[in-house]
């Protein structure tokens, strides 16, 4: 029985089925309650059998990075914590069952957290629910999250990102998502955790069972259930020969990209936050290409404020080696809300409030993420993007307040960096047919293709109706690209692209003859685009061949052969 | 009793780790380990306790240390707060 999805990541994966079921609800309501005796009996089981967990976690911790470490730690603790056991045990003896009990007691500690007048002691609520959770898995009979067996394909409605951030690559070699988009934050976690990932699968028991093998191929788009036992030998040689040269790449990973005649590129990594950046440093990424700080702002009452963004800023500088971190501002809006700046539902979303024009309406607010920005700037090289512009004069306020951000500083005594660079990122078709007269008021450019293919074509991206009409490899796009790389380049600015086009090896040969000077992407693309780079001869392209292509196919056919 | 006065020089605040070293020697003594920020009170045995105290870098800290083994327990935590927890 074949199944059809839409892919994320790319790749071939051969395995045992897994569900992932985290239903608390339903079971809670089927909980049987006995004595206090009996509940308070079922609570240490429950706790001992949490803790072991942990322990166990921990022994493997060579698979874990640095973070993951520090948060099971605070787990254990938390798992101890003395006032933490006497609520849970005060609401048991009240009459209480074990699991409303540990929910009361989260709900009370949740509760003083949400006092705290600071972001970052507030936001370590989240462990105690963490462990609240774990503590009701167990008495709630609920498999605890431990995958067994090396080859496991994940089965699940969503994932939760802190639960996607912690499965082992070792373990699971694909995840498939039944709700998620393609850009949904889970979604991000898998891409940088390298899982074949496709979204819009649903599978139900009747189909297949727990442990049941199948394939997904995510070079394809479809799932086999149930395969025969020859196809699944077939699909782990394959699956094997892709491990084999992923592996053989991430040796490679750290070689600089340069083509045979002598161009060097900039492969650079897009991420969400410092968790991001032990793997794409060890996949060879060169600092970042763009740091989304939406993350920061997304899924929270409150904004962050300037000492939660500056360590979130800085932490990324340190950790980058010494190579540039491009932040860019807040892009918030279109399809990416934010719920602590109340805005109001729009009928044109993507051509509404969003990103630079939130921003520079809500200069308060951008001027803290700016000094932030700048403070960061004193512990590594960072450089300023504004995402979405659409008219020179948003650049020129933008410099303003960073100007007057500078002063501020200046007079408060608070160390930043001077020589900070300022781009933008040119996404509009206004930029890009301004993109002669921007490029001599900013320092660097860098492409996103996702929102320039948008409007460029005008084609919702989510719409699937008109979905076939999204391609990069329209000449349209093409030939905004070449004015953008050649605006750039006149003016003396460099210029890169961080969008879908920088990952695709397909549209290298294009990039390369443009000269594109960096190209940033998800961690995981990175070794495969710099060996590609280091395969090529960028003078053997003729670029005004491609540019005469009058059709998004012909270009296809044309950079195959490239 | 023993008591001190502090002020939290952490650039994160009272977090995670100084919380839980807090914690960690509290809980193998027998003294009572109580810290005040304003008006909120901490037993320090629990780094639940301690980070609900939301003591942010600036925050001035009352600690109090009563039991048979107190000169141990505060001597040992004095030098962990005069040290900023031996941070940075």
């Amino acid at each position: 029985m074949e199944r059809k999805g839409s892919v994320v990541v790319e790749g071939i994966a051969a395995g045992a089925v897994c569900f992932l079921n985290l239903d608390y609800e339903t079971r809670l309501q089927r909980y049987v309650k006995e004595d206090a005796e009996r509940e308070k009996e079922k609570y240490e089981k429950a706790r001992t059998s949490a803790g072991e967990d942990l322990c166990s976690l921990l022994q493997n911790r060579e698979d874990l990075t640095e973070s993951e470490v520090e948060i099971l730690e605070a787990h254990q603790l938390l798992m101890e914590d003395i006032s933490f056991q006497d609520a849970i045990s005060d609401y048991m003896e009240k009459g209480e069952s074990a699991p409303e009990a540990v929910l009361k007691a989260v709900s009370d500690f949740k509760a003083m957290f949400d006092e705290i007048d600071d972001e970052y002691l507030r936001e370590r609520q989240k462990d105690i629910i963490d462990v609240g959770n774990r503590f009701l898995r167990k008495l709630l009979g609920m498999k605890e999250f431990s995958i067994e067996g090396e080859n496991v394909v994940l089965c699940a409605k969503d994932i939760e990102p802190s639960l996607m951030a912690s499965l082992s690559e070792k373990q699971v070699k694909a995840v498939l998502l039944e709700n998620g988009s393609k850009t949904s934050h889970a979604v991000i976690i898998a891409k940088s955790k390298g899982f074949v990932t496709m979204v819009g699968v649903s599978l139900n028991p009747e189909e297949i069972s727990e442990g049941e093998n199948v394939i997904v191929d995510a070079n394809q788009g479809v799932i086999y259930l149930n395969p025969s036992e020859k196809e699944m030998e077939n699909y782990r040689e394959l699956a094997k020969k892709q491990e084999e040269q992923k592996k053989y790449l991430a040796e490679r990973a750290k070689l600089p990209a340069r083509t045979r005649d002598g161009k060097n590129v900039t492969v650079a990594a897009n991420i969400s936050g410092e968790q991001d950046m032990e793997k794409a440093l060890s996949l060879g990424c060169e600092g970042v290409g763009l740091f989304r700080t939406e993350f920061l702002f997304m899924d929270r009452e409150e904004l962050p404020g300037e000492e939660q963004q500056f360590l979130a800023y800085r932490e990324v500088a340190e950790k980058a080696e010494g190579n540039l971190c491009i932040i860019r501002t807040l892009d918030i809006g279109g399809d990416k809300h934010c719920s602590a700046l109340g805005l109001s539902p729009e009928e044109n979303p993507f051509l509404g409030f969003r990103a630079i024009r939130i921003c520079l309406a809500k200069k308060e607010m951008f001027k803290i993420q700016l000094r932030a920005i700048y403070r960061a700037g004193v512990y590594g090289k960072v450089g300023i993007m504004i995402p979405m512009v659409s008219s020179l004069s948003e650049i020129l306020e933008t410099k303003k307040l960073a100007e007057e951000v500078k002063e501020e500083l200046l007079a408060e005594k608070i160390p930043f960096a001077k020589d900070v660079p300022l781009g933008i990122m040119v996404e509009t078709p206004s930029a890009s047919i301004m993109a002669p007269v921007f490029a001599r008021h900013v320092d660097f450019f860098s492409i996103g293709t996702n929102d320039l293919v948008q409007y460029t074509l005008a084609v919702d991206r989510g719409n699937q109706s008109v979905g076939y009409l999204y391609d990069y490899f329209n000449p349209a796009v093409l030939h905004s690209i070449y004015r953008i790389v050649t605006s750039a380049h006149e003016a003396g600015i460099w210029a890169g692209m961080c969008g879908e086009m920088a990952g695709d090896k397909l549209a290298l040969p294009f990039l390369l003859a443009l000269g594109m000077d960096e190209l940033s992407m998800s961690p995981s693309q990175a070794p495969g685009i710099k060996e590609q780079i280091r395969n090529m001869d960028s003078s053997g392209i003729n670029l005004d061949e491609i540019l005469s292509l009058t059709d998004a196919g012909e270009v296809r056919e044309y950079l195959k052969k490239c | 009793m023993k008591t001190g006065t502090y002020t939290v020089n952490n650039q994160m605040g009272l977090h995670a780790r100084p919380a839980a070293e807090i914690a960690k020697l509290a809980g193998k003594h027998k003294s009572v380990v109580t810290l005040l920020a304003g008006s909120k009170k901490a037993n320090g045995k629990s780094v639940l306790m301690l980070t609900t105290l939301g003591a942010k870098k600036g925050t001035e800290i009352t600690l109090q240390v009563e039991g048979e083994d107190e000169e141990e327990v505060f001597e040992k935590l004095d030098d962990m707060f005069a040290n900023s927890f031996y941070e940075e």
